[in-house]
């Protein structure tokens, strides 16, 4: 990362854990979840959250590093409410599942920007549409 | 004769506001489970404008991507195309003359006092007081007349590019600018007049779609929203960029949390971004109004995002290079899609003629939520 926002590299079997220091430690206090976005290298899905804290005036990275064949996080949106949309997101475009998302895990109810029965994950290096034939629902072929 | 009272029960009723009601100022659908006339649970649907624009970047390079984002939030395009080009400006290590600096914060608060006259305008006509939107688009017009002048555009400007802007201000913009300001603050004063002591007005918003601060915090709330649940919260002041460090400007906070204080921050902060323009107009030094990008445009690979205050709040994009000659991933994180999440929260136990004053409050614009 460019600039001095520390950065940290999160295994995703601690990440429960350490959200919540991150949150409640009172030398730390990332109260306000800034962003959280997914992109896909090709060999591995990162998962980039950006944490700020509204009394220090400083802001923090987590990143996740979660293999292709069986991305999932567990949710944070207990800790910080306003991830909720974010995960939908992530799950939408890239397909990493969030388990303890309010939402559930069915698919129909988490996707957000996409119609709920579109198939697959459109954001990722090697999405190849499907065509349906239907212009509501799905890709259509160029002509 | 003797009265008795028996319970009735009903099993409710859900109602689809949207994607094509006008008061949802886009395409938004609201299913609304009501119980008589008071809320139950809603569920905002998104997606009806989602394009793929963060996937479409992908396969254009850096500087093309710039157009895009004046279909993002397209009441404030020119915040949009900062936001993108301090990006790439920090992914690419490029640094913006001071000349620039200034004509960007200039271009971005006039944008800003636009975006926020059409809020006025919607807003008013949205709990029941029609005259205002006539008001407000007449004074828009006039800071759009500046915007064409000086872009050619009135909507989709494409202006702001990395490395500065497209062009220096063309001749007599500064005294066309000081003129109109100079009619815009009564213009503002007698809007305000209009509403804010305005009774029916203020049955309408006061105590209405209360956020509390702690809640703003946990949701990720941020600019008029944030400053309306008494969060002191301006990327302009917190993480300056461009010359916000050298202007003088009050942020303004309403601890009240309801739909008034939301709409009185605005009000007050259309007053400071004329101060702002102001302070541009009389400072701004003369000198380039770019950098010259390299033809061939390789950010190294690595990450970076920018974090800028957008009419609506906190915008910032992020991005990832590979070393190639595009973006690897952009991101938006749109300030809109943020506070719609707020929704479901807010409208629970609410009367349904206060879900449109809510919604209204919030001030969302489609085109960010769905990218």
């Amino acid at each position: 990362m460019r600039g001095d926002v520390p950065v940290l590299e999160v295994p995703r079997e601690d990440l429960a854990r350490v959200a919540e220091r991150l949150r409640d430690d009172p030398g730390l206090r990332f109260d306000y979840p800034a962003d959280l976005t997914c992109y896909d290298t090709g060999t591995s899905f990162v998962l980039w959250y950006r944490l700020y804290s509204m009394e220090r005036n400083r802001s923090a990275v987590m990143r996740v590093t979660l293999d292709r064949n069986d991305p999932w996080v567990p949710s944070l949106t207990p800790v910080w409410p306003g991830l909720n949309w974010h995960e939908r997101e992530c799950f939408d475009l890239y397909g990493v599942r969030f388990p303890g998302h309010p939402d559930g895990e069915d698919p129909a109810v988490l996707r957000i920007l996409l119609p709920e029965d579109w198939e697959g994950h459109p954001f990722r290096k090697d999405y190849q549409p499907v065509f349906s034939g239907n212009p509501l629902h799905g890709p259509q072929e160029r002509n | 004769m003797q009265i008795t009272t028996t319970e009735i029960s009903s099993p409710g009723m859900t109602v689809n506001m949207g994607p094509q009601h006008p008061s949802t100022h886009g395409v938004l659908r609201l299913v609304v489970q009501l119980d008589g006339e008071v809320v139950v649970n809603c569920r905002p649907m998104i997606g009806y404008l989602h394009r793929g624009l963060e996937k479409m970047m992908e396969a254009r390079r850096y500087v093309q991507n710039v157009p895009f984002t004046d279909r993002l939030d397209y009441l404030s395009s020119l915040n949009c195309n900062l936001a993108i080009s301090q990006a790439i400006e920090r992914i690419g290590g490029l640094e913006v003359p001071e000349r620039a600096q200034y004509i960007r914060v200039l271009l971005c608060e006039l944008n800003r006092l636009a975006s926020h006259l059409v809020f006025l305008g919607t807003f008013a006509t949205d709990v029941g007081a029609t005259t205002v939107f006539l008001y407000a688009f007449r004074e828009r017009e006039l800071i759009l007349d500046l915007l064409e002048a000086m872009t050619g555009a009135r909507l989709t400007y494409n202006w702001i590019r990395p490395g500065g802007v497209a062009a220096d201000l063309p001749e007599g913009f500064a005294d066309r600018t000081r003129a109109f300001l100079k009619t815009f603050l009564p213009a503002l004063n007698d809007n305000d007049r209009l509403l804010t002591r305005n009774r029916v007005f203020r049955a309408r918003c006061e105590g209405i779609g209360v956020i509390p601060r702690e809640m703003a915090i946990a949701y990720g709330a941020s600019g008029p929203v944030a400053r309306g649940s008494g969060l002191d919260f301006d990327i302009r002041k917190r993480e300056p960029y461009d010359v916000y460090d050298r202007l003088e400007f009050d942020v303004p906070v309403f601890p009240e949390g309801d739909c008034m204080a939301r709409y009185r921050v605005r009000i007050e902060e259309m007053r400071q971004s004329v101060r702002i323009i102001e302070q541009c107009l009389r400072d701004m030094p003369d000198g380039e109004v770019s950098t010259k990008l390299p033809k061939i445009f390789k950010p190294p690979a690595g990450e970076a995002y920018s974090r800028t205050e957008s009419p609506r709040g906190e915008l910032s994009f992020f991005m990832v290079s590979d070393g190639g000659q595009n973006p690897l991933r952009v991101h938006v994180r749109a300030p809109s899609f943020v506070h719609l999440s707020l929704l479901p929260e807010l409208l629970k136990g609410v009367k349904v003629a206060d879900v449109i004053a809510i919604l209204g409050s919030l001030d969302t614009v489609l085109g960010e939520v769905d990218r």
